[in-house]
């Protein structure tokens, strides 16, 4: 499965929730589909997008947050894992692709490339609910349950370590400024 | 540290004042009877993180969210939060107050040293002188993060102050505890 087919195959859920990003490719891609007001894409601060997330529900716990991360992302702040686990807010969902590198900056491996298993770990810090998935059809019905559920849900979703820069967007950053980003979020945000 | 420091039900009434929603933080010996008081408190939620860097993220999506956050750590938290604290709340220009406990404060004036001393290897290296004491300031300022320094009770009015000077200026202000809230 490649990250961009299988962010086709749950944007049209996106359209109920809002959502966060990790940098870079994952940022690009999602703007590529076509962005929306509830789409913020962290454009620094590597590993924090969960922690922004959980923020975001806990201060809005009427509104579906979707977390996109990745695996090297997420292994710089596995502490944060823990913190979203004890806080646990039901409206939060954690999806993780991980190809298993940093494809970003030339492929380098990650160590789940060595066995290190994020949904493992996501259990094991007490994540009420959480999933590893290798096809398209599982990863949309996780998706789907894990939005329909009342539950902090993580999906981690091993992708191909595979990345061609959308035509609309210049390599791996989107062409939207952070500042920008954040105002029109916000304002999405209070508009609901 | 000793115990002249601020009252923390003082400094939990300027919050409350300011109306703060959310702590996000690690508690330490100085500010545990802040993180003692908050955890009781039914008006603002208490998060307790598991790395500081984590509270300027989740204290940045709050504030996204509507909420009004403040962040309590220890001056060596905050030394290892410096990405975090830049890549969240000073790029997304979030008026985010942050009280640092300050660590080492009482070594380096017991060393006759002041905050802002020039900086070698052999000063960082005494072992009569913690470390963290002297980086902090001159972090904070390299940062581009503005700050006050809190000494004793009657500081208290410096809580409420930077909060306002957070939210005036959209961006992270710092108070540096020197002693420990008591």
């Amino acid at each position: 499965m490649r990250r961009l087919e299988a962010l086709e195959a749950i944007y049209p859920r996106l359209s109920d929730c809002v959502v966060v990003t990790i940098m870079g490719a994952v940022a690009a891609e999602l703007q590529s589909l076509g962005h929306r007001p509830g789409f913020f894409y962290l454009q620094h601060a590597m590993g924090l997008a969960s922690s922004m997330g959980l923020g975001i529900a806990l201060s809005r716990p009427d509104v579906p947050v979707v977390v996109l991360d990745g695996d090297g992302s997420l292994l710089m702040n596995l502490g944060g894992l823990t913190t979203m686990a004890r806080y646990r807010p039901p409206n939060l969902t954690h999806l993780v692709f991980d190809n298993e590198s940093l494809l970003s900056v030339g492929g380098f491996p990650t160590a789940t490339s060595t066995g290190s298993d994020l949904a493992g770990v996501a259990a094991a810090a007490g994540i009420p609910y959480s999933v590893r998935v290798h096809e398209l059809p599982t990863l949309t019905a996780e998706f789907d349950a894990a939005l329909d559920a009342d539950e902090l849900r993580s999906i981690v979703a091993k992708t191909e370590a595979h990345y061609e820069p959308p035509a609309a967007t210049s390599g791996f950053v989107t062409d939207l400024g952070l500042l920008e980003n954040r105002f029109q979020f916000q304002r999405h945000l209070a508009s609901l | 540290m000793t115990g002249s420091g601020l009252q923390a039900s003082a400094c939990l009434a300027a919050l409350e004042a300011a109306g703060i929603t959310h702590v996000m933080g690690i508690p330490d010996n100085s500010s545990a009877p802040l993180f003692d008081l908050l955890s009781e408190h039914a008006d603002i939620e208490l998060v307790t993180v598991s790395r500081e860097g984590e509270a300027f993220a989740i204290a940045s999506g709050v504030w996204i969210g509507g909420g009004r956050p403040l962040v309590v750590i220890q001056n060596t938290g905050l030394l290892e939060s410096g990405d975090a604290l830049r890549g969240t709340a000073v790029r997304m220009g979030a008026p985010l107050p942050v009280i640092v406990t300050g660590r080492g404060y009482a070594k380096m004036e017991r060393a006759g040293l002041e905050p802002g001393v020039e900086l070698d290897a052999e000063l960082l290296t005494r072992p009569d002188v913690d470390s963290v004491a002297l980086l902090t300031e001159p972090t904070l300022a390299a940062w581009g993060v503005p700050f006050a320094r809190a000494s004793g009770r009657d500081d208290v009015g410096l809580v409420g102050a930077t909060i306002e000077q957070a939210r005036a200026e959209e961006r992270p202000v710092a108070l540096v505890l020197t002693q420990a809230l008591s």
